[in-house]
């Protein structure tokens, strides 16, 4: 079959858009859902949360597969079953039915570390930063436009709405199959394949540089996602009176103001991603190697100073939050979110133009280990700002007790001049084991 | 900037074709953002509604 990179590219980034919305359809409706069954604040709270159960073991097992069986296939098979299970919600009656099967058709969001090994295994050294930052910011937009376009689309038929998301779900399953192609060579589709087991699953988790990467993926996409959780609550409770002096009132009112502010992080998180992957490229092009102690000589060293920058500017975001906070200034505040959520799309953008070169012979197990473990952060971070004495403090906790030690360890570990991929923990017997 | 122009880096690739086309979508993109961001400020700092367009 005769086909292109870009036709790859477009393949998977369609796929991965289509599997964010359904992963975040749930939330978009949990409104109607929460009215039609009477369901309290605690289940409203339970039914949010459950979309990201499945993501850090699910993401790591999806890596593996799409070493194994190729992307196409691993894919199409997140796909259809997921879609099969939407199209089946749409016609359940029972609440707790209805709980498992969207818990089911969370597992979309898994799709992202599939495509992200897709597209490692169709563009060069050279370009895979814009590539995989086009394929992860355009994708991550069917998050934000489900919020946006699906409650407008059917109202709070969300029944209809998932029965057309499982349907369409289907088609692009059926897409895959036909016109994706795992590898642009049979060779490298070999190797991929041929490392793809238990001792090449371990030797990535036991890497530092493979750790360094997971923990400034946990610094970046898990706070964007923390944040998304925590941020309503913040502005509303912490920027109560200014919110008020805008001219808002009620509880509808502070809601739609606070998840405005909200918002612009989670937005510009994820539409500057695409630019990060090309100012990693511009990096590697112009040879830049800016900050001491991280490897100048490797083939994609400007790449990992790129990513050292971004972590560096993600602390420095977190601390200033803390301080417009404490100044009370709400204006600041908004400002300081928007340098935030593009310094997260830096990191993210720049984890994932490094993980294809440090790992190209087991993109899709390196990708869910990065990918997948440090979702978990997700869930850390709000428990932290929200247990200290004061609600602007909890950002310089994670900065400093958090984020410097993650900074730091990203430099330690990016340091060899030569294959860093090869240093990690039980060094010996995992180059023995991995010579044999 | 410092730079290391003799280290293995520093190639010079020609870019394909399809590249100039991925760099404008991603512009496209962060406008996209600039603007959503921007309006849905000015809608809340004023007082009238806010994100995504409840007035």
């Amino acid at each position: 079959m005769k086909t292109h990179k870009v036709e790859q590219l477009i393949i998977a980034t369609f796929g991965f858009f289509w599997c964010f919305l359904m992963w975040f359809s749930t939330a978009a409706f949990s409104p109607s859902i929460a009215s039609h069954y009477h369901l309290s604040i605690k289940a409203l709270g339970l039914l949010a949360s459950s979309a990201i159960w499945m993501a850090p073991v699910g993401r790591i097992v999806a890596g593996w597969a799409a070493d194994r069986f190729g992307a196409p296939r691993t894919f199409a098979l997140i796909l259809s079953v997921c879609g099969a299970v939407s199209i089946a919600s749409a016609f359940t009656t029972s609440y707790k039915l209805l709980f498992a099967e969207r818990v089911i058709v969370a597992i979309a969001g898994v799709a992202f570390v599939v495509g992200i090994q897709h597209v490692a295994q169709w563009f060069g050294p050279h370009e895979i930063g814009t590539a995989e930052g086009l394929f992860a910011g355009t994708g991550n937009v069917g998050a934000g436009a489900g919020a946006l376009v699906l409650p407008r689309l059917f109202g709070t038929n969300y029944q209809a709405a998932f029965l057309w998301l499982g349907a369409i779900a289907l088609v692009i399953a059926a897409w895959y199959l036909v016109r994706g192609q795992a590898a642009s060579s049979a060779a490298q589709q070999a190797l991929v394949r041929k490392q793809s087991n238990l001792r090449g699953t371990l030797f990535v988790w036991s890497r530092y540089i493979a750790i360094a990467l997971m923990l400034a993926y946990a610094m970046s996409f898990g706070l964007e996602i923390a944040m998304n959780a925590w941020l309503p609550g913040y502005f509303t409770r912490g920027f109560h009176a200014q919110i008020l002096a805008l001219g808002f009132s009620g509880v509808a009112g502070l809601q739609i103001a606070a998840g405005t502010f909200a918002a612009v992080q989670s937005f510009t998180a994820s539409l500057f991603r695409p630019f990060s992957g090309f100012m990693s490229d511009l990096f590697q092009r112009k040879g830049w190697t800016p900050l001491p102690l991280i490897a100048k000589t490797l083939p994609y060293a400007p790449r990992l100073h790129w990513l050292g920058l971004s972590l560096i500017l993600i602390t420095f975001t977190m601390g200033s939050l803390t301080v417009a906070g404490l100044m009370g200034s709400l204006h600041l505040s908004v400002l300081v979110l928007v340098a935030m959520g593009v310094s997260i799309s830096f990191a993210t953008g720049g984890t994932f133009a490094l993980v294809p070169l440090l790992f190209h012979d087991r993109p899709g197990v390196a990708a869910g280990f990065i990918g997948g473990l440090s979702t978990t952060a997700g869930i850390v971070y709000p428990l932290i700002f929200s247990g200290g004495h004061n609600i602007h403090f909890g950002y310089a906790y994670v900065a400093l007790y958090l984020f410097v030690p993650i900074t730091l360890f990203y430099f330690w570990a990016a340091r060899y001049e030569r294959a860093p991929q090869e240093h990690g923990l039980m060094e010996h017997q995992v180059l023995v084991a991995e010579a044999a | 900037m410092q730079t290391t122009p003799e280290t293995p880096h520093t190639y010079s690739v020609p870019r394909e074709p399809w590249y100039k086309y991925g760099v404008a979508v991603l512009l496209l993109e962060m406008l996209i953002a600039v603007s959503v961001c921007g309006y849905s400020l000015y809608l809340t700092f004023h007082g009238l509604g806010g994100f995504p367009g409840k007035h």
